[in-house]
């Protein structure tokens, strides 16, 4: 029997070849995925290690309480560098320096951000010290007094900079200028995995780049014979409190550990969408078997009549299946690495230095991908194979009888029933404001429609047979070949049905939020100007708020800036602001108490969770900050809704004075994530757009946006969140598109005799063409408007959860989403039946009719 | 081959002249039809008979346009058939030549009535009403018009076929066998409305059969053997292409 099954992969070449190829590329999403994320963190990993090669113990603050800073690592407080005297001073130290490592962006002649393909940039101090500076200079000398500068080798060469070359870098402190005394190579691979680096000597880089001179570590370097442990025991007895010393291998572990966790969400997200491929190459998988089962009805009768049993059919379908899945497997993997080697030299374009010696392809890559490919492949072919063990001998004698049991009333009942559930989950979870419960409905509901998908096919070709009228006689074919076997075409349809409804799903809640967010930016936004980082990643010091204070055409500037301190033992976000502009910047909604006038001491809090907590205004908090100490603050004040302070984040619940921030928070959580302006009364807005673009000057990174511009801003930000999106989810649409290809050609395959009679009759090759590409515009349609729907109500339902969270909360179904993506389905209901409609066109007449 | 001269010269509708199809090369060489010289007149019905390998259903499919020749030419009117493209021909079919078939006839998802103007409505025209109404009286299809072929009998189907090659009216009518899965009764049906087609309006009408009792309804009988026309009958009887074939045969 398993040659039965070898023999008919061999003899159906196309519909075998597109069968395992919507398997591979789902294995090939997967195992590139698997590939490209282990190499980036085989790459850190090795940067990190580099790094702390020659360094015995790193000293550094003692984070307090459970945290995440801006750069993914835990919320660390800055160290005075005066300890570094006291640590040479301890037997067994041979060296120690303290290191300045701040976030600094090269300017370039323009004055505009040097951006490396979005990898951050860093300012750093020289210590001249080599087992500390992971840097050795290729040109040039290393930097030297307040105006030398070197800047890593990679960078300079993007920005074609040569030693002597002036350079300009913005970092928290403002605008400086150096010459470029030379060029560094880090390591063995040059560069810092993708981020730029600027460097001056420590004195510099204490004035220019930390904050309240005070520095992020100190690296300390053992004498020969100490081990690391060792000179960790003995630096610990000399340090204060909220000061640790780790072993620099620790240290190195951490950091990796930190990358690691970004790369695995990564690395998660990129497998959901790999998932969603495979999940579309199951359905078409189930299809084309069922199909083809329906095809070889004669075949596995005659087969049973001369004794074959039924378990020898059953195990034939399911080998036939597992070798697809074998080979497509395989295929996808190498397809995936090939990828991932793809993308590596993609990455190294954009600045991202993935060597290819590091290309990682972990055993795990391998089973994975083999294991997963092969399973959901046999998995999906099950229930075909059971069908094709159940035909009885007595069907080779018979006329194929077509396949009804897809429209039987069980089916319609159950279908009913699971959509039935599907929405009363999701109405449900609108009700009750919960998200989880209105995407689980979303899910079921989607069961439900795949499973009424045959009883939907002939509505949905009845609606779509007018417009398919107007192209004549092949519209009317097309349409009623797509219905006359419903449970083929729904069956088809399902993969892009699952691609649709998740893009949609997703778009809705995207597009929501976005507008919900711009209304809020007109409604409570009463600012007339924001300063704000050019792409997404600010870089603007609290210093902006005062020189905009002290301008005379300025009524009110409120900056804000982002941490997290420990509120009654919990961790908590909070949002730094100077408390006597936030209410003439803002509309909180109403708010009890002063706010204005909120001290050190004190904090604001939103009602809901003054609700929660039964905290009003006079109730003290036990808090610990960044830096280790603790304190009470007292609640000033209550106000409504803070999520415009917050620039639409709901996580607004508590305000703290901007002093909190400068006293407790390390100097990388200072940054200002935007400053908000409104003009004093009388100035014209171009007057006071000149005032702010004048201070901001400053900090060049930073755009000067006007609510119009704010709005544009966002705009543009959802397009390309949207994008990328509709990229990771193409190959699912990808997949469906090829479900439907493989659909049709069985079909013209199974129609010979009729496709010769038409075109005995005279139907030209362009009419049978058009017959061919008007059923698979049906189809494709089919897939699109199910999708669209269950998207549709399940974003509905999703996005109407958040009420309570997201004011004002504005369900925009937009369309022009649904137009574009109709005119998508046709596109692609079309570029899938090239092949089959080409074959179809191209039948020999004579052949064809003559055929049994 | 007799070569009587008609009384009054009747129009030549379909013409081979030395026409020719072989597979292969030199010796091995099989040859379906060598070198058949035939016309056939306007306005009569004509029966290809002949054993199987005969030629007999090459002979149609090349004067329908639906196969080619090895050499030689078919003339429809006075179209050389060699020289048209694939679009041309099937104009050709579409507008000039009627087919039944001896099953699969009819396109399942059409009605019998869409089937019936199927290849008017290929060439994108109206049907003529008048004449469809006729066709389908005169075969008595008036009731089931709506039904699809499924819910169809055999006969019935067959009826919807001979309607659809009346219907638009060809020059020429070629019948594939076209009682071959026929009961008696419905094969008398059929063979009857085909008689009729050609004696009421005078369709031209060439029908490929292996039945001495279907060749009967016939004006004219082509007997073919080994790709060759070796004898024809004027005025057959079902009885004398009996004795014919049975000649033929021993």
């Amino acid at each position: 029997m398993f040659k039965v099954a070898v023999k008919n992969l061999l003899g159906h070449k196309f519909r075998t070849l597109l069968t395992a190829f919507a398997i591979a590329l789902g294995v090939a999403f997967m195992s590139g995925t698997f590939v490209l994320t282990d190499t980036i963190a085989k790459t850190f990993d090795e940067v990190f290690s580099e790094a702390n090669a020659r360094i015995d113990a790193v000293v550094q603050g003692q984070s307090a309480f459970e945290s995440t800073g801006p750069d993914g690592s835990a919320q660390r407080p800055d160290i005075d560098p005066a300890l570094t005297e006291e640590i040479q001073g301890v037997d067994g130290v041979a060296k120690a320096e303290p290191t300045v490592f701040t976030i600094g962006t090269l300017l370039d002649e323009q004055n505009e951000p040097l951006t490396m393909g979005g990898a951050p940039t860093f300012a750093a101090n020289w210590t001249g010290v080599p087992e500390i500076d992971g840097f050795d200079i290729v040109d040039g000398a290393a930097p030297e007094g307040p105006d030398e500068a070197v800047v890593d080798q990679t960078t300079a060469d993007q920005a074609e900079l040569s030693v002597g070359d002036p350079v300009r870098v913005q970092t928290i402190n403002g605008t400086f200028d150096f010459t470029m005394s030379g060029t560094a190579r880090f390591g063995s691979s040059g560069n810092l995995a993708g981020a730029s680096f600027i460097l001056a000597d420590t004195a510099t880089s204490l004035e220019r780049f930390a904050v309240g001179g005070r520095v992020q570590s100190i690296y300390v370097v053992a004498d020969d014979g100490v081990g690391q442990e060792e000179v960790v025991d003995r630096v610990g007895q000399v340090l204060p409190d909220n000061v640790e010393v780790i072993t620099a291998e620790e240290s190195t572990k951490d950091q990796q550990e930190s990358i690691t966790s970004i790369i695995d969400q990564l690395r998660i997200a990129l497998t959901v969408f790999a998932l969603v491929s495979l999940v579309a190459g199951a359905f078409l998988i189930y299809n084309t078997f069922g199909i083809i089962i329906g095809q070889r009805v004669r075949e596995l009768a005659l087969l049973r009549a001369m004794g074959s049993s039924r378990s020898q059919v059953l195990w034939s379908v399911i080998a036939e299946s597992a070798a697809i899945g074998l080979v497509a497997s395989l295929l996808g993997l190498l397809g995936g690495i090939a990828l991932a080697l793809l993308l590596q030299a993609g990455a190294s374009a954009i600045g991202l230095d993935l060597p290819t010696t590091n290309t990682v392809i972990a055993p795990r890559t391998v089973l994975v991908s083999i294991l997963v490919g092969t399973v959901i492949t046999v998995v999906s072919s099950v229930v075909p194979a059971l069908r094709a063990s159940r035909v009885a001998p007595i069907a080779a004698l018979r006329e194929a009888a077509t396949d009804d049991a897809a429209r039987s009333i069980p089916r319609l009942v159950v279908g009913v029933v699971i959509s039935v559930l599907g929405i009363a989950a999701m109405v449900n979870g609108s009700a009750d404001r919960s998200l989880g419960s209105a995407a689980f409905g979303t899910a079921i509901l989607f069961a439900g429609v795949i499973t009424l998908g045959p009883f939907i096919v002939p509505v949905i070709a009845q609606v779509l047979g007018a417009p398919l009228k107007l192209l004549g006689i092949s519209g009317t074919l097309g349409r009623d070949n797509a219905r006359r076997n419903p449970k083929r075409s729904a069956g088809t349809a399902a993969a892009l049905t699952l691609a649709v409804t998740i893009i949609t799903f997703f778009a809705i809640f995207v597009l929501s939020f976005n507008s919900s967010l711009n209304a809020a930016t007109d409604r409570y936004l009463k600012a007339d100007l924001e300063v704000g980082g050019a792409n997404g990643f600010s870089l603007i010091g609290p210093s902006l708020v005062d020189e905009l204070a002290a301008r005379d055409e300025v009524a009110a500037v409120t900056g804000v800036q982002r941490g997290q301190i420990q509120i009654d033992g919990t961790s908590r976000i909070i949002y730094g602001v100077n408390p006597p502009g936030v209410e003439a910047n803002f509309d909180l909604q109403g708010v009890e108490g002063d706010l204005a006038a909120m001290a050190p001491d004190e904090i604001a809090i939103d009602r809901g969770t003054a609700r929660i907590a039964a905290w009003g205004i006079g109730t003290q908090l036990e808090v610990t900050y960044p830096d280790g100490m603790t304190g009470v603050l007292t609640v000033a004040a209550i106000y409504s809704d803070g999520n415009i302070v917050a620039g639409g984040d709901p996580d607004s619940h508590y305000l703290v004075s901007d002093e909190v921030f400068a006293e407790h928070f390390p100097a990388n959580s200072q940054f200002l994530t935007r400053a908000v302006v409104t003009g004093a009364e009388g100035v014209a807005l171009d007057d006071l757009r000149r005032v702010v673009e004048d201070e901001a000057e400053a900090f060049p990174s930073s755009e000067v946006r006007d609510k119009e511009q704010i709005k544009d801003d966002a705009n543009g930000q959802l397009i390309v969140v949207l994008g990328l999106f509709t990229v990771l989810l193409g190959l699912a649409l990808v997949i469906g598109a090829l479900g439907v290809t493989i659909t049709l050609a069985l079909s013209v395959f199974e129609r010979t005799r009729e496709i010769g009679l038409l075109r005995a009759v005279g139907a030209t090759r362009r009419q049978m063409a058009g017959a061919i590409c008007a059923e698979s515009v049906v189809l494709t349609l089919l897939g699109t408007v199910l999708g669209l729907a269950v998207g549709i109500a399940g974003g509905v339902a999703v996005v109407s959860t958040q009420r309570d969270t997201i004011d004002p909360l504005e369900i925009t179904v937009p369309p022009f989403f649904v137009v574009a993506v109709l005119v998508i389905a046709v596109m692609i209901g079309v570029i899938a039946s090239l092949v089959p409609a080409w074959r179809a066109a191209r039948l020999n007449v004579l052949d064809a009719i003559t055929v049994e | 081959m007799s070569n009587a001269a008609p009384v009054a010269a009747p129009t030549v509708v379909a013409r081979a002249q030395q026409a020719s199809k072989y597979y292969g090369r030199g010796d091995t060489a099989v040859w379906a039809l060598a070198e058949v010289d035939v016309d056939i007149e306007g306005g009569r019905y004509t029966a290809v008979m002949g054993p199987s390998g005969s030629g007999k259903s090459t002979l149609m499919h090349c004067l329908a346009g639906l196969d080619t020749l090895s050499s030689g030419r078919i003339l429809i009117g006075d179209t050389d058939l060699s020289t048209l493209s694939d679009k041309e021909l099937t104009l050709l079919r579409r507008e000039r030549i009627g087919f039944i078939f001896q099953a699969y006839n009819l396109i399942p998802t059409l009605t019998a009535e869409e089937n019936i103007t199927l290849p008017t409505t290929l060439g994108g025209k109206a049907a003529d009403r008048a004449w469809f109404d006729r066709v389908v009286g005169t075969v008595g299809l008036g009731d089931r018009l709506k039904h699809r072929p499924s819910e169809l009998s055999g006969g019935q189907q067959q009826r919807v076929a001979v309607a659809r090659a009346l219907a638009q009216r060809p020059d020429i009518i070629f019948a594939d066998e076209p009682t071959g899965n026929l009961d008696s009764r419905a094969s008398t049906e059929i063979l009857g409305f085909m008689r009729s087609a050609v004696d009421d309006v005078g369709q031209t009408i060439v029908m490929v059969t292996h039945e001495p009792s279907a060749a009967a309804y016939a004006d004219r009988v082509l007997f073919l053997a080994d790709g060759r026309i070796v004898d024809q009958m004027e005025g057959p009887t079902e009885g004398k292409v009996l004795d014919q074939l049975k000649s033929l045969g021993g």
